[in-house]
């Protein structure tokens, strides 16, 4: 079977190859196995220091996962983005909170297409390898994900910055080994490499309704060089560029966990519908129910193509505003798919549904976050507007 | 139809334009893809029970 979605230009191809299926299958395997939903609400209750497990991260390091896309050069596999995506779909399906979005997302992301030689070599095999945490500080308060309307600045002087801002949202700032920050120099924004651990830097932990782990970065005149700005002194001119293009790829690939997110609730919510009795029937026998699944069912299958064509561009395209269409058009799809199935999984599990016990509850948790995660829909959808000349 | 506002309301005469008057041709027309060819409960139907494995109902 060859199913292929045209995009103007050439035909993506959304079929898995050999190769991916194998890998999808072993991953599925794997988060079955280790990652039981469940840990969450322990995760939760234990308030554990981490929110997450290490011992999971270094398998998944062990699993090649956490280097796949990255280059040979810096111990990764050199596989494509397709791949990675593969892979955090079926990540999505148990709701993972393992730092894959800061790390693998943002940070890889941001340093495979803006970091200089050096910054690479310094931070992609620690990452490959399961050893350093790296996320992206973007986000302020009012902004609503602009990547632009921030106000955190660094103040140059000669070839020395001081970095002053407040960053809300920063994916796994508690853990991080390097924080990415932007911030505008001279009304630019610009990408620093900035350690946690540096004077005048603060984090603060917070917790999260869909229990992923985030946390507030207070930067107060924060001395940094050349060599702390990402792509190095040169990285000033195209800072602004390199953050758009970091965050389509978390849309896209926050997009491919959605997926295997939607794709698990809704499994278990048909299993639950031909399980259940009501009225001496099981409550998948009744249509009203029935046509409320199969309307589901269409929504997932469109946003399935969205997502695997979104993720295919990121590797065929050289045009980062084709990659920026589908990235809007991959993240508004599938949040709304999303919620839609969560919503609907939590109605068709009826009064069970609600209770902490049940895991479904989780999906909606994480579904409402999704929503507004890496821009507002309203936001991407004027984008894709845009983009596309209307 | 919806962007369109008035103009999207034609159906003969000199304010419309052919294209304005295509618009409200092709809406009416497509109230009878959800019909044709099994209707689009059919077809929930149908994914209902083949795909999704939904039991029958009394």
């Amino acid at each position: 079977m060859s199913v292929v979605v045209s995009n103007g230009q050439e035909t993506l191809r959304l079929v898995l190859d050999e190769e991916q299926l194998m890998l999808r299958s072993t991953a599925r395997q794997f988060v079955d196995q280790h990652a039981p939903v469940g840990r969450l609400r322990t995760l939760r209750d234990t308030r554990d220091e981490r929110g997450f497990s290490d011992d999971l991260w270094r398998e998944m390091a062990g699993l090649g996962w956490l280097g796949l896309q990255l280059p040979e050069a810096h111990d990764g596999l050199g596989l494509g983005f397709f791949d990675l995506a593969v892979v955090l779909e079926q990540c999505g399906r148990r709701l993972m909170p393992e730092p894959l979005v800061s790390t693998l997302l943002l940070g890889a992301q941001a340093l495979l297409l803006g970091g200089s030689e050096a910054q690479q070599a310094a931070w992609l095999p620690g990452i490959a390898g399961g050893e350093k945490l790296v996320t992206l500080a973007f986000d302020e308060l009012g902004a609503r994900g602009n990547a632009h309307a921030g106000l955190a600045t660094a103040k140059r002087t000669g070839d020395t910055f001081v970095l002053s801002g407040t960053k809300v949202g920063v994916l796994d700032a508690h853990v991080a080994d390097l924080i990415l920050v932007s911030a505008k120099v001279n009304g630019r924004v610009a990408i620093f490499l900035v350690d946690p651990t540096r004077k005048g830097v603060t984090v603060t932990r917070h917790v999260a309704l869909d229990l992923r782990n985030a946390g507030t970065v207070m930067l107060d005149s924060v001395q940094l060089g050349a060599d702390d700005v990402l792509g190095g002194l040169d990285g000033l001119a195209f800072g602004a560029a390199v953050l758009e293009q970091v965050l389509d790829r978390a849309r896209i690939g926050l997009a491919a966990e959605m997926l295997g997110a939607m794709e698990q609730a809704f499994e278990d919510t048909i299993a639950y519908l031909k399980e259940r009795v009501q009225f001496d029937r099981p409550l998948g026998s009744f249509q009203a129910l029935q046509h409320r699944a199969a309307r589901l069912y269409t929504s997932i299958a469109l946003a399935r193509s969205a997502v695997l064509a979104a993720a295919r561009t990121v590797d065929t395209s050289r045009d980062p505003r084709e990659v920026a269409k589908f990235a809007a058009l991959a993240k508004v799809r599938a949040s709304e798919a999303f919620y839609d199935v969560a919503r609907e999984a939590i109605q068709m599990h009826g009064g069970i549904g609600m209770t902490d016990e049940h895991d479904i509850g989780f999906y909606l948790k994480r579904a409402q976050t999704t929503l507004v995660s890496f821009g507002t829909n309203d936001a991407l959808r004027a984008r894709w507007a845009e983009l596309n000349g209307y | 139809m919806a962007l369109a506002g008035a103009a999207g309301l034609g159906w003969e005469g000199d304010a419309f334009d052919d294209e304005d008057l295509a618009y409200t041709r092709e809406w009416l027309r497509s109230r009878a893809n959800t019909i044709e060819g099994g209707s689009s409960e059919i077809q929930l139907n149908i994914i209902a029970k083949q795909v999704l494995g939904l039991p029958e109902g009394k």
